[in-house]
């Protein structure tokens, strides 16, 4: 059985690495280091659930949110916020743009992660089969 | 009176240091991806190679901690204060900022080149500052470049100063970033759109109080960071 796909949007490339390698276990993770790369990617092949970054260069993370919920097959791809961004938007508007939960970058625990993104893709698989 | 002690030639404008939000998330970065190496060292199952490399990663993004909480630390000390400017020597100073940041840039798959102006220009400076700035500028190219690519640290002479140009091929600034680079009521802000570039903003406070300038230059190809300080005018007349 294939590895459920998730994608990770991140301009940090070390950050990344990090993520990528504790992840591919039980995860095949795409990563793309900004936003236009990430929709290019999702128009080839979505993910079941995506690790957003905010802040990057070149459109940043709400720009990316924000072009996932303009079409109905992406808006429904769970979003995982995972950044050091000080003035979060409030949780009513995260949801609505998918975000189905928020780290904080600085104290990102792999365990919580990986909880969380089994979570989701779970419930994806759920509403696919729906 | 540190006019005297130092024996400098003129003195800079008074340093603002930067807010303690803007030196809290300067040292954060480097600190969060440090914590996070040393949790996948131990939760992950690597390859020896691949454990070796993320060690040696640990060990750089350390040494950026400590060079920024230097720069951190020299900028509050001289808060409020004049500094101490003397010619420095531009040449030995950007050889040994090539050498420190080269292994750092190779670490992330880049290729970083010093290419030397054709004379030894000596501008009017804070050695030390000066120093911190470009390590400062070539560490953020590093970080904002794709790996493959090509940084260049270059000093250009333009009339009666010299430009020390970081150029390197990342995806250039975004546009709150230059705005909020262009507007001195921010400087003391975190900068929004760029993770990192927050050095900016410290590098952009020193560089003023040395009379010099920070500018960006941003195009498709990447972008051109540059700090432009008068030449010694007192080298000039001895020689």
């Amino acid at each position: 059985m294939s590895q459920p796909s998730i994608m990770l949007i991140d301009d940090d490339r070390w950050y990344a690495d990090a993520v990528v390698a504790n992840l591919r276990e039980d995860y095949t993770v795409t990563w793309c280091s900004g936003a236009q790369m990430a929709i290019e990617a999702i128009d080839q092949s979505p993910p079941q659930a995506i690790v957003l970054d905010m802040l990057m260069p070149g459109g940043n993370g709400s720009v990316f949110l924000q072009e996932l919920q303009s079409y109905t097959d992406t808006a429904m791809i769970p979003v995982i916020l995972c950044s050091s961004i000080d003035f979060m938007p409030q949780a009513a508007t995260l949801q609505a743009y998918g975000v189905r939960h928020v780290f904080d970058k600085a104290k990102l625990d792999f365990s919580e992660l990986r909880a969380t993104l089994a979570t989701c893709v779970a419930s994806e698989k759920v509403s696919h089969a729906l | 009176m540190q006019r005297q002690q130092t024996n400098f030639i003129d003195g800079g404008r008074a340093l603002e240091a930067p807010s303690l939000v803007a030196a809290a998330h300067e040292l954060k970065e480097p600190l969060a991806l440090i914590r996070l190496y040393a949790q996948m060292l131990s939760d992950t199952a690597l390859e020896d190679s691949e454990r070796r490399r993320f060690e040696r990663r640990i060990g750089l993004a350390a040494e950026q901690l400590l060079e920024l909480t230097s720069g951190l630390v020299e900028g509050y000390r001289w808060q409020q204060q004049v500094l101490p400017l003397e010619p420095v020597n531009t040449h030995v100073v950007c050889e040994e900022v090539a050498h420190e940041v080269f292994e750092y840039a190779r670490a992330h798959g880049q290729q970083l080149a010093y290419r030397p102006a054709s004379s030894r220009y000596v501008v009017v400076a804070h050695r030390s500052f000066l120093k911190n700035v470009l390590n400062n500028l070539l560490c953020n190219a590093v970080k904002h470049t794709p790996a493959g690519s090509d940084i260049v640290l270059q000093p250009v002479k333009r009339q009666g100063a010299l430009q020390i140009q970081v150029c390197d091929t990342g995806p250039g600034f975004s546009k709150n970033t230059m705005k909020a680079l262009q507007r001195a009521e921010n400087l003391r802000q975190p900068l929004p759109g760029r993770s990192g570039g927050l050095g900016l903003l410290v590098a952009q406070e020193l560089v003023r109080a040395m009379y010099g300038e920070l500018r960006v230059v941003a195009s498709r190809s990447g972008g051109t960071v540059s700090v432009t300080l008068p030449l010694s005018q007192q080298i000039s007349l001895l020689a």
